[in-house]
């Protein structure tokens, strides 16, 4: 049984969708799942992302941007990327971008199992 | 002749300007997704939306606002609003904003935006504003406008023509606002949005220190 590392809060506000711009209008409702190593953490606003790189059979390399709620809005939350360590090999998953090779982040899965989810309300 | 009428409504309102009290002092948080009127556009409203790609012309991507009621409908970041007796003073943590707005009539309208951030960036497309009370409600009036996006989604426009009209009002805990957008040029009929706030008094605006968010960097490495 996979081991939930939910990362939530007693204050969670009624919906929390990101801030800066529209979630439904840039990511589709279709779930998707990228597996890639971490490159990138950025915790800021107007986004919080992670940069995946997702390496082929073929070794052709493809830069996945995994973003999730602004900064301040995690923070609100209690919410951080720290557990997202340069490097590590994982498995997102999420809301397909109508941008080429994005995502809105629903969970993060490392190789151990442990999962990330950083906004529980969104499942 | 309806629009004429609820400007002239309006107007009637802000000419007696009495300092009043409400209560919309305090700090507020978006509380569901709100409501908006049919959104009818003319020939040149059409225009404006169908050159517009949520893609590349986002104002958001550059940290810019596109419209004051982008910004009122933004979830997860509070607002601030401060009544000082000569002026109504509304920090939106969301790009750090600061929007200041003189109590009066007509004439305490000035050219330069009512809005800047905390770097001191004016920004056009949140209009120039004057405010008024009227009864219990705050309204605020807002012209001279830059072109911008009342709806980012769906590239609904603005321009300098437009009036907005934000009406303020609390019940309880909530905080209503009824934004209407007037333009004969790119609507053929008021656009009408409400937003519901809730009150958040506990809650401290942080800074925001907006990072641009276009995406050129990622674009570039996946074409090498």
């Amino acid at each position: 049984m996979k081991r939930i590392l939910l990362i939530a809060t007693l204050l969670i506000a009624p919906f929390l969708v990101s801030a800066h711009h529209s979630t439904n209008a840039n990511f589709t409702q279709e779930i998707i799942s990228i597996e890639g190593t971490i490159e990138r953490v950025r915790f800021q606003n107007p986004h919080a992302s992670v940069l995946l790189n997702n390496t082929d059979a073929q070794g052709k390399e493809t830069f996945w941007l995994i973003e999730s709620a602004s900064r301040t809005t995690l923070q609100r939350q209690g919410v951080s990327l720290d557990i997202l360590e340069i490097g590590s090999a994982v498995k997102a998953t999420g809301r397909k971008g109508r941008r080429e090779f994005t995502m809105y982040l629903r969970e993060i899965e490392f190789e151990d199992g442990t999962v990330f989810v950083p906004q529980p309300d969104l499942n | 002749m309806f629009l004429k009428t609820l400007v002239g409504i309006i107007s009637l309102g802000t000419f007696g300007a009495a300092i009043a009290q409400t209560d919309v002092s305090g700090t507020w948080m978006l509380n569901g997704p709100g409501t908006e009127s049919e959104i009818l556009l003319t020939e040149e409203g059409k225009r404006l939306q169908s050159d517009y790609d949520l893609l590349a012309d986002d104002p958001s991507l550059y940290c810019t606002p596109a419209s004051s009621s982008r910004i009122w409908a933004n979830p997860g970041a509070p607002i601030k609003i401060e009544e000082t007796g000569v002026s109504i003073l509304i920090s939106y943590e969301l790009f750090d904003l600061r929007r200041e707005i003189p109590l009066g009539d007509e004439s305490t309208l000035t050219d330069q935006p009512s809005t800047q951030n905390l770097s001191g960036t004016f920004f056009g497309e949140m209009g120039s504003s004057f405010a008024s009370y009227e009864g219990e409600s705050l309204i605020i009036e807002s012209r001279n406008h830059a072109y911008g996006y009342i709806r980012t989604s769906r590239g609904i426009p603005q321009v300098p023509g437009t009036i907005a009209i934000e009406v303020l009002e609390v019940e309880g805990d909530t905080l209503q606002i009824t934004h209407t957008y007037i333009d004969e040029t790119i609507f053929e009929k008021p656009l009408v949005l409400e937003y519901f706030f809730r009150r958040a008094d506990d809650t401290e605006l942080n800074v925001y220190d907006c990072t641009e968010a276009n995406y050129n960097w990622f674009d570039e490495l996946n074409a090498n």
